[in-house]
This record gives structure tokens, C-alpha cells and sequence, in this order.
């Protein structure tokens, strides 16, 4: 039997047959933060997670401006279901507290055998800070592993002055 | 924590940043080392271990999980490569946030991570464009 070589190669995709997630991406991010950082140093590097927040977040930036805490709660948990990471988040009236085992993006960046960005912390601090402000809450970041990224953050409510 | 589902924007702003620190100098510089750091282990392994098929292979991961709408093409016979994107995943989230404007050259980072590396291994690469409709081709050839 004579098999015919076929020279040609195929594959098609819509946007509907695959799932959103390409995690490499956070390697793309930790290499963009990193270039930022040793070029033009920590205070430019906190300006430009500044400026991203400002632009990406202002739908949530609005709603928390009206006091909407369950819209950071839906974002949080939205982001993470995407991610196919656990993430715990407790709730009151005026505050929100969320925990994390390790961060999804710096779990990933080492499984590649590259190293997270010294201020990768800041993707947290100076996002979630850059969120807060102009709103009736604020953000404090209560502990943070450089290792992991482990942490716990809090959002709550001002105190009226 | 900025999510790999929100990577696009924060690239887009990034490239936007860079620009105003340096000019289109300074994205362009990005790019390159971007081109050397990150593809190094990937697309700059896989075109000198396999060729052409090594791009088959590399898109077929990346493109896959980017959830991107394409038609990829391997012609052996021709010595040919060639993906036409009919929606690209990454400008066409930057067009659906319409709040939101994307870097004025987006589309050029594609080129400037890839050329280079496809240049070192031997082949020429040639693209088309469309920005404004998140779509174009390109085709990577002896």
C-alpha cells in the first residue's frame, strides 16, 4: 500500500473553543516590572501600577466610590475563579478581608524557573492603595510572604473625622 | 495581584508608560529584551530544534490558551508557515474596554518579539495588519 504524504498542516480555533487562561502571561508581567524597576527605579515602577489601576480599574474604582464593597468582593472572586485559584474571603458590613496561600502569579513565574521581581509585592500594595483612594474605604496590606505571596489584605471602611 | 486574565491592559498601559519615560525608543528597547528574555526558552528553542514545525508547535500552546480566533497553516512542501488571525485575543480585549485606549502601536510588539528570532533561526517573516480590527496574518518562510 502507497501512502500519500500530505505536506499540509491545519488547525482552526474560535474564541469559544478554548478557556481564557494563559498563564505565562504573568512571566510577560514579572518582565515588564522588572525592566521598569532597573531602569527607572521603584518610585516610577509604584507610578506606573498607579496609572494602570487608574485606567483598568474604573468601573470598580466607581462603584467602591459609592460605597459598593460586594463589587470588590465579585471582582476578587471573579479574577480567582478565572485564575483556578483558591482564595478565602471573609466579609462584614465595613470591611473585607481576603487570605491567599500563595500568590497564583508568583507560583507560576517559579515554576518556569524564574525569579519574581523583587517589588512584586506592589502589585498587590500599590494597586489595591491606588483603588482605595478617593473612596469611602481603605486598603492596608496585613502581611505579605516574599517567598510565596502569601498574604492577608484588608479593605475597611474610614473613620470619619 | 494583577491576574494573566488582565495581563493585555496592563501591557498595553505599560507600553503607554514607557513612552512617556523615553518615547517610542524606550518601547522599542523593551521589546527587544522582551524578545531575548522571554522567548529564549520557547519559540527561539523550539525554530532552531524543529523549524518550521517548532512554530506550529509554539503557536499551537500560545494561541490555544489565549483563547485566540485563527487558522494556522504548516506547508512542508512550500517551506511556509502561516497564521491568520481572525480575532486576536489581545487587541480584542482592548477594543472591547472601551473605557480604555490602547497604546497608539499595540499591534507592533508582535512583530518586534517575534522578527528577531525568526531572523536568527534563517527564515524571513512577513506580516499584515489590521489594528483596527483586532486581525492579521503572518507568514514565516525559507
Amino acid at each position: 500500500m502507497i501512502r500519500e504524504y500530505n505536506p499540509i498542516k491545519t488547525m482552526s480555533r474560535k474564541c469559544s473553543d478554548n478557556k481564557y487562561l494563559h498563564k505565562d502571561f504573568h512571566q510577560t508581567m514579572n518582565l515588564l516590572l522588572d525592566y521598569i524597576h532597573r531602569n527607572f527605579g521603584k518610585e516610577k515602577l509604584i507610578r506606573y501600577l498607579q496609572q494602570f489601576t487608574v485606567a483598568y480599574h474604573k468601573p470598580l474604582h466607581e462603584s467602591l466610590r459609592g460605597g459598593d464593597l460586594k463589587a470588590l468582593a465579585d471582582y476578587f472572586s471573579d479574577l480567582y475563579e478565572k485564575e483556578e485559584w483558591p482564595l478565602t474571603i471573609r466579609q462584614g458590613e465595613d470591611y473585607m478581608e481576603i487570605e491567599q496561600n500563595e500568590c497564583p502569579g508568583m507560583h507560576h513565574i517559579k515554576s518556569l524557573g524564574k525569579v519574581p521581581t523583587p517589588l512584586y509585592v506592589e502589585t498587590y500594595r500599590a494597586v489595591y492603595t491606588t483603588l482605595c483612594d478617593d473612596t469611602p474605604f481603605e486598603y492596608r496590606l496585613v502581611y505579605f510572604d516574599e517567598k510565596t505571596g502569601a498574604c492577608k489584605q484588608l479593605f475597611t471602611k474610614r473613620k470619619e473625622e | 495581584m494583577i491576574s494573566c486574565t488582565e495581563f493585555i491592559p496592563a501591557y498595553s498601559e505599560g507600553f503607554k508608560f514607557l513612552e512617556q519615560l523615553g518615547g517610542k525608543e524606550e518601547v522599542e528597547k523593551f521589546w527587544s529584551e522582551l524578545s531575548d528574555l522571554y522567548l529564549k526558552d520557547s519559540l527561539s528553542k523550539l525554530i532552531k530544534e524543529k523549524g518550521l514545525e517548532g512554530c506550529f508547535e509554539y503557536w499551537s500552546h500560545s494561541l490555544n490558551e489565549e483563547a485566540a480566533d485563527f487558522t494556522m497553516t504548516l506547508d512542508t512542501s512550500k517551506r511556509e508557515f502561516r497564521i491568520d488571525m481572525h480575532r486576536c485575543p489581545s487587541k480584542g480585549r482592548l477594543l472591547e474596554l472601551q473605557y480604555m485606549i490602547p497604546h497608539h502601536s499595540y499591534c507592533d510588539h508582535c512583530e518586534a518579539l517575534y522578527r528577531p528570532i525568526v531572523e536568527k533561526a534563517g527564515f524571513t517573516y512577513k506580516s499584515e495588519v489590521d489594528s483596527d480590527k483586532a486581525s492579521c496574518s503572518f507568514t514565516i518562510y525559507k
